[in-house]
Parts: C-alpha cells; sequence; structure tokens
C-alpha cells in the first residue's frame, strides 16, 4: 500500500467513526411534512469546549459611501458601497444594512483578495470611521472548559478566568507573534455571551510596539 | 421532489453532507444547521437529478456555498452561547483520534479541500468545480494542508 492510499484508508476510517448526531435525521426527515424551517441546533450539558470568537481586523475606513437600494429576493435592502485598500490594491464592498436583535443596524458585506487566498466578512455601523473586516482563517478562539476561560490564538493559550469582572464581563489585551490585539467578552440584554478579539489601528498601540 | 426520492437521498448522503459540513464549520451546531438548509434546498428542488453521482455533487456543492453562507453573517461568529457545548467523537484508535484533531486544525479552506480529497475522493479538477477555484490554487491548499498534517502527525501521516 503506497503512503498516499495508506492515508486515504486511515482517513476514511477516521471520518467514518464521526456519529450523525442523534436527531439530525429526524429534523432532516421532518422538512418532508412541511417543516422547512430551520430548527437552531443548542446542545446539550457536557464541559463546554469552544466558544467562537471574532478575530477583527480594525480597518481605517476609506474612500466614500453611497448608500443604494437592492433587490434581493422578495425585498428592497438598503446597501451601502465601502471602499477600502490592501496591499494597493482598491475593493470596493457591496454592504447590505441588517437589523440585529438587539436594535442596532449594521451594514454586512463580503470581500475576497485577487489571489482568491483570503475571504473576509466586513461589517460597518453606518457612521464611524471604522470598518471591520474579519478574515476567516484569522480566527483567535475564546472558550471555556471547568470553570476557566481562555484564548487560543495561534501558539498561544492564554489563560483569562481572572479578568471577569464581578458582572461577567472581562476586557484585557495581550500580544502574540508581536501583534497586539483586545478581546472582550459581555453578556448581551438576551443573555447571550458576545466575544471579540480585534486589532486595532497601530496608532492604538502601545507606545513601545508602534 | 417526491417524498420517497428524498428520503432515499437522505438515507444515502445524510452522513457523509454531515461530515463536508463538520469540515466546513467551525462547529457541530453549525454543521448541523447547514445540514438541514441543504436538505431543505433538496426538498424545495423541482427536476429529477440525471443519477446518484450527480446528486451528491450537487448536495456537496450546495453544503460548501451554505458554509459559505454562514460566514457571510458576520456576527454570527461574534455571539456564542457557552452552555452549548461541543461533542467530541471518541475514536477506535489513537491514530485515529490524532488525525481528527490534526485536521480539525486545518484552517477551514484546507479542511474542506483535504475532505473532499480524502473521504469523498474527488480530483483536484472536480474539487476545484465543486468549490468555484482554479486548480492550482486547490492543488496549493492541498499541498500545504499535507504538509501541516505532516508536522503534526510525523510518521503517522505518510
Amino acid at each position: 500500500m503506497s503512503g498516499e492510499e495508506y492515508n486515504r484508508e486511515l482517513f476514511k476510517e477516521t471520518f467514518e467513526e464521526i456519529p450523525i448526531p442523534e436527531g439530525l435525521a429526524e429534523k432532516v426527515g421532518s422538512i418532508t411534512v412541511g417543516n422547512t424551517k430551520r430548527q437552531r441546533t443548542v446542545m446539550g450539558s457536557v464541559p463546554r469546549k469552544v466558544a467562537i470568537a471574532a478575530a477583527i481586523l480594525v480597518a481605517l475606513f476609506a474612500g466614500s459611501n453611497g448608500i443604494a437600494y437592492a433587490m434581493t429576493g422578495e425585498t428592497w435592502v438598503e446597501t451601502m458601497i465601502l471602499r477600502r485598500d490592501i496591499d494597493g490594491i482598491e475593493y470596493e464592498i457591496e454592504a447590505e444594512k441588517r437589523e440585529l436583535r438587539n436594535g442596532e443596524t449594521v451594514y454586512i458585506g463580503e470581500i475576497e483578495l485577487e489571489n482568491g487566498e483570503r475571504h473576509g466578512a466586513v461589517e460597518y455601523d453606518g457612521e464611524g470611521p471604522y470598518m471591520y473586516i474579519e478574515f476567516k482563517d484569522e480566527g483567535a478562539a475564546i472558550w471555556s472548559n471547568n470553570g476557566k476561560t481562555y484564548i487560543w490564538d495561534g501558539d498561544l493559550e492564554l489563560d483569562i478566568s481572572e479578568d471577569f469582572a464581578d458582572d461577567g464581563d472581562a476586557k484585557g489585551t495581550y500580544v502574540v507573534n508581536g501583534v497586539f490585539k483586545r478581546y472582550f467578552i459581555y453578556r448581551n440584554e438576551e443573555g447571550e455571551i458576545v466575544s471579540s478579539i480585534y486589532t486595532p489601528p497601530q496608532a492604538l498601540w502601545p507606545e513601545n510596539m508602534r | 421532489m417526491d417524498t420517497k426520492e428524498y428520503e432515499r437521498l437522505v438515507s444515502l448522503y445524510l452522513g457523509s453532507i454531515y461530515r463536508v459540513a463538520l469540515n466546513g464549520c467551525t462547529c457541530s451546531s453549525d454543521a448541523e444547521d447547514v445540514v438541514q438548509n441543504t436538505f431543505v434546498k433538496l426538498w424545495e428542488r423541482k427536476e429529477a437529478f440525471p443519477d446518484d453521482d450527480y446528486a451528491r455533487k450537487w448536495l456537496i456543492r450546495v453544503t460548501v456555498n451554505e458554509c459559505k453562507s454562514l460566514w457571510r453573517t458576520a456576527w454570527h461568529r461574534k455571539t456564542t452561547y457557552l452552555e452549548e457545548v461541543e461533542r467530541e467523537p471518541v475514536f477506535s484508535t489513537p491514530e485515529k483520534s490524532d488525525l481528527y484533531y490534526a485536521v480539525r486544525e486545518l484552517p477551514v479552506k484546507y479542511r474542506q479541500i483535504v475532505h473532499l480529497y480524502y473521504f469523498e475522493e474527488y480530483s483536484v479538477k472536480e474539487i476545484a468545480e465543486l468549490i468555484k477555484l482554479s486548480e492550482t490554487a486547490v492543488q496549493t491548499r492541498l499541498l500545504r494542508a499535507r504538509q501541516k498534517l505532516k508536522e503534526k502527525l510525523k510518521e503517522a501521516w505518510k
């Protein structure tokens, strides 16, 4: 057996051992009886492993905005054209206005760099000087287990359990691979945990790191 | 699509589609959502498939797109429920467990391609068509993914 054949066999056997989650077949089966509304998956009560956080690059907002309205499906959606220069290439990002559950409105768009290697989401509040670009593969993770909360970012594992205030919020800074980052975690009015990790513009880094 | 054909395709491909989704998402609850969305689209499809292989490719393409759609909602990744949990699968051998976690640590863009190549046995050309990338980009990602797996797994990855 060649190396590649061995790898393929091991890969197939490994992923064949992953069970289909309990209840998924029923949810998919119920689609035929008119249940085409997706049932959000809520998990059980075994120890928590991973909570996803956003690694947000904060980009200085550049260029002009133009609000437009686009027909998408059956409704008119307000859109805004955002412009951002990355590595000397100007990208135009068409962002759709969305209303979040907390009542805030944001503009959401996508950006794909010309080499096709990086694909990101863009978020802009419609007013401020910054838009946020989150590239898919730069995600750091905040996770909690056994009462401890950690940030994983590349090779860094940072215990932030002590950073939580009495109200359950946490915020702080750290440096990974020479890059200064901020994070915050809070519980919103609906009781959801919201967490973000982002790199502020260099002007906002500590003086010794600029 | 009629119920009988829908149920036949679900029984044939649910496992396969869940695994593709799992490798295109950051957690299993997202993967379950993607699977449901994919099968809603299957149910709503009017035209019959010429054969099962075509149906499998169609389902995988929809799954890949649904994973990307999940990504489009930027705030999705910022909101999570700490009471949600990630169930970790249990494997029959340490080698399989090591491989699973090594694959899970790959960036999604590599993970999806590795899965389609090794598990679904698609060629580089077919993967390029499925995920709308150039063959060169697929080849490059596959190469990098293999290197990363080799670094992690040493002798256990040939």
